[in-house]
C-alpha cells in the first residue's frame, strides 16, 4: 500500500508538470480542503472545503489554522473555527484574516450542516465579509454558501460546494462593483482502502480557469497519516502531515507554487482525529 | 490495488487532456437528453415537440401490447432501434406470444437496460380486440382539458411605453397564454383543439376577437380496416429516413448510437403548441394486405419575410420563411401569413416480415415566389414557386443485420441519398453505420434526416457508432462522424469539412445509482480547395467538452441528478473560450401521496455564447426547457404539482435566473434591465 502511495504521487506529480503552465488559479492548496472526504476517519476541518462535511461530526471542536503565504511577510493567513452539535445538526463558526494592516479581508462565517438520511449529507453557511485597503475604501458583503455530499456507495462520495454564489454589497461608499469571487469545487472521493483515499476535485474559481486538484491521503500509522494534493493549473504541490497527540489534533502543511514559492501553515485543534 | 489506482490516474489523465486541446458532453440517453441533443443540433432553444412527451405520457397511462403489432406505435419515441424490434418479431414467431415483460431478456439485443427503458410503455396482456365500437369509443372515452399560463417579472422593453410617441412595441400583454383539448377514444376516435397566445401576442383585443394568436384542430378516425387512418385538420407526415418530408422529432447524433434509422408512423395528427411545421387540411391511410398508401393535402399560410420590389414594378417575394411563431410587433403581425402554401403528396409501401420498400412524393406551391438573399451561400437554395420531390426508401434484415436507406430527387436535379446500417456483433456489442451523400443542389422542406445539418442539403458524410457492454455494470457507447459540405454554409467563407466524436462511458453502482463519464470533440473546418481564389479565408472551429454525471437514489422518495459540464472552444478569429456547467437537481416524489416536487440549481460560466452549454430543466408536464447557458451567472428552478383528486392536476414551476456579470439580458425590444429576472408558469389539467 505505502508502494501505491509514493507511485501515485510521483505519476501525478509527473503528469500534471506537462500542463503547469496553462493558468494560474488560487485555490486552498495550502489547506488541502476538498469537496469531500474519506468516510472512514473523522476530519474536524474539512467543513472549510465543504460545509456539508460537518454533518458527520458528533463532538464539539475548536482549533485554528495559521498560514504565512509564500514566506512573505504581508501576506498571512489565520482561521479560527469551532463546531457544535446542535439538536442533530452541527453549527460551525469562523473568523478568518487574510492580509496585512494595509490591505486585508476579515470574514465572519456561520454554518449549519445535517445529514439527511445515510446517503445525503447538507451544509449551509453564511458570510460577512470585511475588506480594507488602507487610504481607498473599505467593502462589507454578506454571501452564502452551500454544500452537498452524496454517498453514492460506501466507498465513492460526490461533493458539491458552491461559494458566494450570491452576495451583496452592503458599504454606503465605495465601489459596488466590487465584489466577493464566486467559488465552485466539484468533486469524487474513492476511499480505496481503510488506509488509502484518493480525491479528485474540478474547481472553478470566478474569472480563472478551471482547476483539477487531486488528493492522495495514506494512513501510515494509527495516528498518523499524510496528504498529499497537486493542482493541474498551477501546478502548486502540497503536503501535510498530521498526528494525534491525547486529544489534541496537529497538521504541519507545506505548499509549493512554481512561480510564487513555498507557504507554510499549522492547524491546531481539539477532537479525536485518526 | 495497482490496478484501481492505475484506472483513477487514467480517467485523470483523460480530463486534463481534453482540457489541453478544444470540446464536448455525455450522460444516460434518457429521453431529457435525446431531446437535448435534437435541440443543440437545431440552434434553436426550445423545440414544439410536447407532442413527444405528450405521446410517451398516453402510452404510460395506456400501455402497448408488446405482443401484437401495436408495439409499432411506439417507433420513433427512441425506445428501442431497428433491430431490436426485428429481433422482437422473430422471437414471438418462432415461440409464440411473451409470458412475461422479462422474458425480453431472452431475446438476442435485449439487456436490461432497454427493458427498463420500455416498461412503462408496454405490457404483455393482449387485449381483447373484438370489443364492440360502442364499448371501446363510448366507455374507454378520455377528456383532457389542459391550460397554461406564463409571466416573467421584470417585463422587457417591448412592454413599456414610449415616452416620444406613448406606443408601446409589443401588441399585446406579457402573460404567455395556452389551452389544449382533446378527446381520445381508446381504438377509433380522437380529437383535439390547441390555441397558444405567446407573451406580447394581443388576446381578445378590440379588434382581435378571434382570441388566441394560433389556433389548431384535428380529427383523427383509426380502424383496422382499409381505411386504417383518416386525419382532418393539421397533421404531420414522416416518409422514409426523412430525406424529403419528416416532420415528427427526429433524433440526431447523440450517446444513443443505435437511434440512427427514422422510424415512426407516417400520418400522425398534430397536437403541439408549435405554429409551422405541420400541414393542414386532409390525409388517409389504405392498408390492403401488404400494401400501405398514405395521401395528404394541405393548405396553410406561413409567415415570411415579405418583399416590395418597387424599383421594377415587379411581383413581391419572400426573402426568408419564419419559423418563430410569433406575432408581437407590427412587422411580425405584418408578415403573418402572407406566404400561402398548397402541398400534397403520398407514400406507397410494400412490406412482408423482414422487408419493406416505399415511394414517396410530395409537392409545393406557393402563391409567392421565394427568393433568397443574393449571397454565395444561397446560390443553390431553394428558388421559385414550386418544388417537388420523390424518393424511395427501403429497409430490410439479414441475419443480424438491419439494412435501411433512401434515394431522393428534387425538382431542381438534386439528389440525396442516406444508407445505414445496424449490426448485431455479439450479445454485447451492436454497430451501427450511416453514410449520406447529399449533393448541393439538393432541396427540402419540412425534412429532417440524420444530417450533421439542420435540415438535410449540402452535406456527404459518414457516420460509424458501437455500443458496449462488457458486463452487467459497465456501459460504453461511442461514435465517430466524419463530414464534407460540397459548398458554402451561412456564415462559413470556405467549404468545410469536420469530424466529430464521442465517447461515453456508464458505470453503474448499483440499479438506481450510476457515474456517467462523456467526452465529446467536434472539428470543423479544414477547407479544401476549388479553385475559388475569392474564397481563401480558412476557418477552423473546435470544441471539446467532457461532462460528468451522477444519478442517484436518496431514499424511496428523493432522487438527486447531478452535472458537471466543461467545455473549451477554438473558433477562428476570435480566440479560446471556455464554459463551465454545473446543476444539482433534487426531485421529491413521496410514495401513496398526491403531490411531487423538484429543486434545481444551475451554475455557469462561460466566456461568451460559442462555449454555451445546453442542460434539461426541469418543467410542466408535457413541455420541457433546455436553455443554453452563457455568460455568468445562477439560475434556480422549483416545480411542484398536485393531484387534487382523480380529474384534476395543478402544476407550478418559478425559475429565477441571477447575472453576475451583466445588469441586463437580452437586447431591443427583449432587453429587461437588471441582473435579476424569473419565470412563473402554472398549469391546469382536467381530466374527464
Amino acid at each position: 500500500m505505502k508502494t501505491t502511495f509514493i507511485l501515485s504521487v510521483i505519476i501525478l506529480n509527473v503528469h500534471f508538470n506537462c500542463f503547469s503552465q496553462l493558468g494560474n488559479s488560487e485555490s486552498e492548496s495550502t489547506l488541502q480542503m476538498m469537496s469531500t472526504e474519506s468516510h472512514n476517519v473523522d476530519h474536524s476541518t474539512s467543513f472549510i472545503g465543504n460545509q456539508a462535511l460537518a454533518a458527520k461530526m458528533e463532538k464539539p471542536i475548536y482549533g485554528v489554522f495559521s498560514e504565512r503565504k509564500y514566506i512573505f511577510d504581508g501576506i498571512n493567513n489565520v482561521i479560527l473555527f469551532g463546531g457544535l452539535p446542535v439538536f442533530r445538526n452541527y453549527v460551525t463558526a469562523g473568523l478568518n484574516f487574510s492580509g496585512n494592516e494595509l490591505c486585508n479581508q476579515t470574514s465572519i462565517s456561520l454554518g449549519i450542516s445535517k445529514k439527511l438520511g445515510v446517503k445525503m449529507d447538507i451544509g449551509l453557511r453564511f458570510n460577512y465579509f470585511i475588506e480594507h485597503f488602507s487610504g481607498y475604501e473599505s467593502n462589507n458583503f454578506i454571501s452564502a454558501d452551500a454544500g452537498f455530499v452524496f454517498h453514492l456507495s460506501s466507498t465513492v462520495h460526490l461533493g458539491l460546494q458552491i461559494d458566494n454564489a450570491c452576495t451583496a454589497f452592503l458599504s454606503k461608499s465605495g465601489n459596488p462593483e466590487v465584489k466577493i469571487p464566486y467559488r465552485c469545487k466539484w468533486g469524487l472521493g474513492y476511499d480505496v482502502s481503510d488506509q488509502f483515499f484518493i480525491g479528485i476535485d474540478f474547481v472553478k474559481d470566478e474569472n480563472f480557469k478551471i482547476n483539477l486538484v487531486t488528493l492522495l491521503k495514506y494512513q501510515l500509522k494509527k495516528k498518523i497519516s499524510i496528504k498529499y494534493t497537486v493542482s493541474a493549473i498551477q501546478m502548486s504541490n502540497a503536503i501535510g502531515i498530521e498526528w494525534l497527540q491525547k486529544k489534541i489534533h496537529f497538521q504541519f502543511v507545506c505548499a509549493h507554487h512554481p512561480q510564487l514559492g513555498i507557504s507554510a501553515g499549522v492547524i491546531i485543534c481539539s477532537n479525536q482525529i485518526l | 490495488m495497482i490496478k484501481k489506482i492505475s484506472l483513477l490516474l487514467l480517467l485523470i489523465h483523460l480530463c486534463i487532456f481534453c482540457f489541453c486541446q478544444v470540446k464536448m458532453e455525455s450522460g444516460h440517453e434518457n429521453q431529457d437528453q435525446m431531446i437535448e441533443n435534437a435541440v443543440m443540433y437545431s440552434d434553436q432553444n426550445e423545440l414544439n415537440e410536447d407532442a413527444f412527451l405528450e405521446e410517451l405520457e398516453y402510452y404510460k397511462k395506456h400501455p402497448v401490447a408488446v405482443n401484437t403489432e401495436e408495439i409499432k406505435k411506439l417507433e420513433g419515441l427512441g425506445l428501442f432501434s431497428a433491430l431490436q424490434l426485428e429481433n422482437l418479431n422473430s422471437y414471438i414467431k418462432l415461440f409464440g406470444p411473451l409470458i412475461s415483460i422479462y422474458e425480453l431478456q431472452s431475446i438476442s439485443d435485449w439487456d436490461v437496460s432497454i427493458i427498463n427503458k420500455i416498461r412503462p410503455y408496454v405490457t404483455v396482456n393482449i387485449k381483447n380486440s373484438a370489443s364492440d365500437f360502442i364499448h371501446d369509443n363510448f366507455t374507454k372515452t378520455t377528456n383532457h382539458i389542459l391550460m397554461r399560463l406564463t409571466q416573467s417579472f421584470p417585463t422587457s422593453n417591448g412592454y413599456h411605453f414610449n415616452n416620444i410617441n406613448n406606443t408601446r412595441a409589443y401588441a399585446g400583454s406579457s402573460q404567455g397564454v395556452s389551452f389544449k383539448y382533446s378527446f381520445t377514444s381508446q381504438k377509433n376516435i380522437s380529437i383535439g383543439i390547441t390555441g397558444d397566445k405567446d407573451p406580447g401576442e394581443s388576446f381578445f383585443r378590440k379588434n382581435k376577437f378571434t382570441g388566441f394568436d394560433f389556433y389548431s384542430a384535428f380529427i383523427e378516425y383509426k380502424s383496422k380496416r382499409v381505411l386504417r387512418s383518416l386525419v382532418l385538420g393539421d397533421f404531420v407526415v414522416n416518409m422514409g429516413q426523412g430525406l424529403i418530408q419528416w416532420q415528427s422529432l427526429g433524433f440526431k447524433k447523440g450517446a444513443d448510437v443505435l437511434s440512427i434509422k427514422r422510424q415512426g408512423v407516417t400520418l400522425k395528427p398534430y397536437h403541439s403548441f408549435g405554429e409551422n411545421n405541420f400541414h393542414r387540411g386532409i390525409g388517409f391511410s389504405l392498408v390492403h394486405k401488404n400494401l400501405e398508401f398514405t395521401f395528404f393535402g394541405s393548405y396553410k399560410k406561413n409567415d415570411g419575410n415579405l418583399n416590395y420590389d418597387t424599383l421594377n414594378n415587379e411581383e413581391s417575394f419572400i426573402s426568408a420563411m419564419i419559423s418563430s411563431g410569433l406575432h408581437r410587433t407590427q412587422s411580425e403581425i405584418v408578415n403573418k401569413g402572407v406566404l400561402k402554401e398548397f402541398s400534397f403528396g403520398g407514400r406507397l409501401v410494400f412490406h412482408s416480415n423482414k422487408f419493406l420498400i416505399g415511394l414517396n412524393a410530395v409537392h409545393y406551391a406557393f402563391n409567392l415566389p421565394l427568393i433568397k438573399n443574393n449571397q454565395p451561400y444561397n446560390l443553390y437554395a431553394f428558388k421559385g414557386k414550386q418544388l417537388s420531390s420523390f424518393s424511395g426508401d427501403y429497409s430490410f434484415t439479414k441475419n443480424n443485420v438491419h439494412f435501411f436507406g433512401e434515394m431522393a430527387f428534387s425538382g431542381n436535379q438534386g439528389l440525396a441519398c442516406v444508407n445505414g446500417a445496424l449490426i448485431s456483433v455479439s450479445r454485447n456489442i451492436d454497430l451501427s453505420l450511416l453514410q449520406r451523400n447529399i449533393s448541393k443542389k439538393y432541396i427540402s422542406l419540412y425534412a429532417n434526416s440524420f444530417t450533421e445539418n439542420t435540415s438535410p442539403a449540402n452535406e456527404n458524410g459518414f457516420y460509424a457508432g458501437i455500443s458496449l457492454r462488457p458486463n452487467d455494470l459497465w456501459q460504453i457507447n461511442a461514435y465517430v462522424d466524419l463530414y464534407q459540405f460540397p459548398w458554402l454554409k451561412y456564415q462559413q467563407n470556405n467549404l468545410m469539412n469536420g469530424c466529430d466524436y464521442l465517447v461515453q462511458g456508464t458505470y453503474k453502482f448499483n440499479k438506481k445509482t450510476s457515474l456517467n463519464v462523456r467526452f465529446r470533440s467536434y472539428n470543423e473546418g479544414d477547407s479544401y480547395n476549388l479553385n475559388l481564389p475569392s474564397l481563401i479565408a480558412r476557418n477552423q472551429n473546435k470544441k471539446n467538452s467532457i461532462r460528468l454525471q451522477t444519478d442517484f437514489n436518496i431514499s424511496n422518495s428523493l432522487t438527486m441528478n447531478n452535472r458537471l459540464e466543461l467545455v473549451r472552444c477554438n473558433e477562428s478569429g476570435r480566440g479560446v473560450c471556455d464554459g463551465f456547467l454545473t446543476y444539482l437537481a433534487i426531485y421529491y416524489k413521496p410514495q401513496l401521496k398526491s403531490y411531487s416536487g423538484n429543486v434545481m440549481i444551475f451554475l455557469f460560466d462561460t466566456d461568451g455564447y460559442s462555449s454555451r452549454i445546453y442542460a434539461h430543466e426541469s418543467d410542466l408536464l408535457y413541455s420541457f426547457s433546455i436553455p443554453a447557458f452563457y455568460g455568468k451567472g445562477l439560475k434556480f428552478s422549483a416545480n411542484f404539482s398536485c393531484k387534487f383528486n382523480k380529474k384534476t392536476t395543478v402544476w407550478l414551476k418559478w425559475s429565477g435566473l441571477y447575472s453576475i456579470d451583466h445588469h441586463n439580458f437580452g437586447s431591443g425590444n427583449d432587453e429587461i434591465l437588471g441582473s435579476f429576472k424569473e419565470d412563473i408558469r402554472a398549469q391546469l389539467l382536467f381530466q374527464l
